[in-house]
């Protein structure tokens, strides 16, 4: 029985070992050429030096389709930003997705809407709309009072059934989004015919200072939680992204922000309304098209193309944050296995997907199967206890490798951003997450993953208030 | 694993660990290095702003400027390019003169490095003058500094010359160089209609690409006049393009559009209806009607707002046609 035991044992470890092993390999991978994007972004801004995209007479238009279900705290914020934003010839289209708040009186009310006459193509998006409002005030303002469609997907095909942009940018009606940002966002549109999509920067609102919509004085979020997230999306839009970036195969345009081709996302049939994980799902479904139609198929990231967005400040509504995200994650790659190590679909169908099966989806499988075999191998005396210690210390060590590398290529992207004090700070939340934070993420994740065996998740009320109050819940 | 491996694996581990937080001290460092400019840089800005709103006198500026290291004095002055008006421009234009940036720019652009050479652009792009070197700098072999280059070259000497120049590489490799031709062409007005014309309609594809780009900025005839000829252009992305561009009501131009919104594709169908609305020629209804019902959203879409902005006829219109295909093509609401 021992013997069988010590086996099974030492296969696990191996198997482990390995597993550790190929994930350094890639995080390393992904360090440098998270790096070599960061520097070719320098390189690109300096090109650009003195160029004003304000006075250009060419530049695509962009339709800004905002989403907004009982957002009436914050929805005037956001889009009155983006009005009064750089980019020459932007629409924006509000789709007040039956909201049971005063979204839509707020609205009436900030911009001086007033119904008019638009066609919308026949389908379900069509049948949805009770109404369209403009504005006389802002003549790229547009707001669709429609029934409740249910779902964020639901409610984006609205939008993208009334837009008449070239190019729609996707932006939650709790995202504030910096004055530059989209014309930042359009650039590797105009450059390169082949890029479907673009990301920008997603950052943590959460203890900011914001007037009218701006962000006047970006400070560090107050509560633990929401500190330690926003070194996670540090670590997760400029290590992540951009490292995938530059290997070719970005599959994640984050919902929040992100901007894509019209006539390919309608191509695709917009979003998937039986989705958990639109986002990811839209990208793969646009790059898969691009790849099977010798069309556009690139995906960009443009880490200097920021905007702001609340993130859960409670472990409840960030446990079922990342639960969705699991089982997201699991229906979409599922959806689309096809891809999944086929060199038709170039790097992301040999690379990319592959690594999201192993290091994302397994990952919270791996790391408690990890925890048990280490149990028992101690109970059993079958692994040293220095072994584990040093084998735990370099497998955490390596998130907090990840985590600085991040944090300096932050800084390098945004000098002046953070003080050195401030940014110490942030460090130390890398050793804090390891102990307790971690853990909770990986039992969230896990759970997410068996969900995904059961009813489709759905999103939750979300309860605003406002962008003004430094106490702000966040997603509860 | 043995516990030695495990244990140099351990020390790699710190000493990267270690590495990076010296990469992150160096590079905060050198932020907080850079900062201790921060009072004379906001003095100088406070000193060039007081210049260009006519209340300060330019040896003051210059002084203020002098102060600095020299990529500060170019920063300063390229942030401030953007929000200058063409009447301030010769006075910044004076100042980066007296600052010593227009000498350095003139001797960088000789630079074996390519980040002088774009330095060297920017500020002669940000002072509005010289354009010696500009065949050189357009075919320099870095994609950054071309593209700077035909910004630059536009800015500073619009005019045929230029123009011409401009056109000649619009079949650069680089996606970025072309765009900034684009855009640099847009800007060009009468000379650079002239030879946008000409690029599309003799123009390799790529060249059209970028004439058709262009061309989106330029309201001239002789544009519009070269857009008809690229109705029976094989690449149905550029016949949509030239159909964009056609919006007058001119003779010549209709015909043209009767013909395209019989395309077989789509898109040039759409953007045929959308700009027979735009030009409202007589018969507009009689010619938009048929595409309310076609096969295709778009289309239908792009007809029906058409006839829709004619009024109360043409909404009648777009009624009548949907009741009449005995199904709900397009759907008006509100």
């Amino acid at each position: 029985m021992i013997s069988w035991l010590h086996g099974v044992i030492a296969v696990t470890n191996a198997a482990a070992l390995v597993y550790f092993a190929m994930l350094g390999a890639l995080q390393l991978s992904l360090m440098a050429t998270a790096a070599v994007g960061v520097g070719r972004r320098h390189l690109h801004d300096l090109s650009l030096a003195g160029f004003d995209r304000r006075s250009s007479a060419i530049t695509p238009r962009v339709s800004v389709i905002v989403p907004a279900h009982d957002e009436e705290a914050v929805v005037v914020d956001t889009v009155g930003v983006m009005l009064t934003g750089s980019y020459p010839d932007l629409e924006v289209v509000v789709v007040n997705d039956g909201s049971t708040d005063g979204t839509l009186e707020a609205l009436v009310a900030a911009f001086d809407l007033r119904p008019v006459d638009r066609i919308v193509p026949r389908g379900r998006p069509a049948r949805m709309v009770r109404s369209v409002l403009a504005s006389d005030l802002h003549h790229g303002l547009l707001v669709i009072d429609a029934e409740p469609s249910g779902t964020r997907a639901g409610a984006m095909n609205i939008g993208l059934a009334v837009a008449s942009g070239e190019l729609v940018c996707a932006v939650d009606a709790d995202t504030l989004v910096a004055p530059d940002a989209i014309a930042r966002l359009v650039q590797p549109f105009l450059e390169d015919d082949r890029v479907v999509g673009a990301s920008g920067t997603l950052r943590a609102v959460n203890g900011c200072r914001v007037v009218r919509g701006r962000v006047v004085s970006d400070h560090p979020p107050r509560g633990l939680l929401a500190r330690i997230q926003e070194t996670e999306y540090v670590r997760s839009f400029v290590f992540g992204r951009l490292g995938w970036n530059r290997l070719g195969g970005n599959v994640i345009i984050s919902g929040a922000f992100g901007l894509f081709r019209a006539d390919a996302l309608r191509a695709v049939g917009g979003y998937r309304v039986d989705s958990v994980g639109e986002d990811l799902e839209l990208v793969l479904a646009l790059r898969r098209r691009g790849r099977e139609h010798r069309g556009p198929d690139r995906v960009e990231v443009v880490p200097d193309a920021v905007a702001w967005t609340e993130v859960p400040s409670d472990r409840r509504s960030l446990g079922r944050q990342r639960r969705r995200w699991q089982t997201g994650l699991l229906l979409a790659l599922w959806r689309y296995r096809g891809v999944i190590g086929r060199p038709r679909y170039g790097p992301m169908g040999v690379v990319v997907t592959p690594c999201y099966v192993a290091f994302e989806l397994l990952a919270p499988v791996m790391e408690v199967l990890g925890l048990v075999v280490i149990g028992v191998g101690l109970a059993t005396s079958t692994l040293g206890g220095v072994e584990v210690a040093m084998f735990a210390a370099l497998a955490y060590g390596l998130t907090m490798v990840v985590g600085i590398w991040a944090l300096v290529l932050d800084a390098v992207i945004d000098p002046g951003r953070r003080s050195l004090r401030e940014w110490a700070s942030r460090a130390a939340t890398l050793v804090v997450e390891q102990f307790g934070f971690r853990q909770m993420t990986t039992w969230w994740r896990l759970r997410g993953l068996v969900e995904a065996f059961g009813d489709t998740p759905t999103w939750g009320r979300q309860v605003r208030t406002g962008f003004g109050d430094p106490t702000r819940a966040g997603d509860t | 694993m043995p516990v030695t491996v495990l244990g140099w694996l351990l020390v790699a581990e710190i000493a990267l660990l270690c590495v990076l937080t010296l990469v992150a001290l160096a590079v905060l460092g050198g932020r907080s290095w850079d900062g201790r400019h921060d009072e004379g840089l906001r003095d100088a800005r406070d000193r060039v702003l007081q210049l260009l709103a006519g209340v300060g006198d330019l040896p003051t500026a210059s002084r203020y400027l002098m102060v600095l290291p020299v990529r500060l004095r170019r920063r300063l002055i390229l942030d401030l390019v953007p929000n200058v008006g063409p009447a301030e421009r010769p006075l910044l234009a004076e100042l980066a003169a007296h600052a010593g940036l227009v000498a350095r720019a003139r001797r960088s652009i000789r630079s074996r490095w390519w980040r002088r050479r774009l330095g060297g652009v920017h500020v002669l792009t940000a002072a509005g003058v010289d354009d010696r070197y500009r065949s050189v700098l357009l075919d320099d072999p870095v994609p950054a500094v071309r593209a700077a280059a035909a910004w630059w070259s536009s800015t500073v000497a619009p005019g045929p010359r230029c123009a011409a120049s401009l056109a000649a590489r619009a079949d650069d490799p680089s996606g970025r160089v072309r765009h900034a031709i684009a855009e640099s062409l847009s800007r060009l007005g009468p000379d650079g209609a002239r030879v946008v014309a000409d690029l599309m309609v003799a123009g390799s594809p790529r060249g059209r690409r970028v004439a058709l780009t262009a061309a989106s900025g330029l309201h001239d005839p002789r544009v519009e006049a070269a857009a008809r000829s690229l109705a029976t252009d094989p690449d149905p992305s550029c016949r949509a393009s030239a159909c964009r561009l056609l919006s007058s009501s001119d003779p010549a131009t209709v015909v043209v559009l009767d013909r395209l919104v019989l395309d077989p594709d789509p898109g040039v169908r759409a953007a045929a209806a959308a700009s027979l609305g735009a030009g409202r020629t007589d018969g507009l209804v009689d010619r938009l009607a048929p595409l309310v019902i076609d096969e295709d959203d778009v289309v239908r879409t792009a007809a029906a707002e058409a006839l829709v902005q004619l009024g109360p006829v043409g909404r009648m219109v777009v009624r009548a046609r949907v009741a009449a295909a005995g199904s709900v093509t397009v759907e008006e609401r509100s």
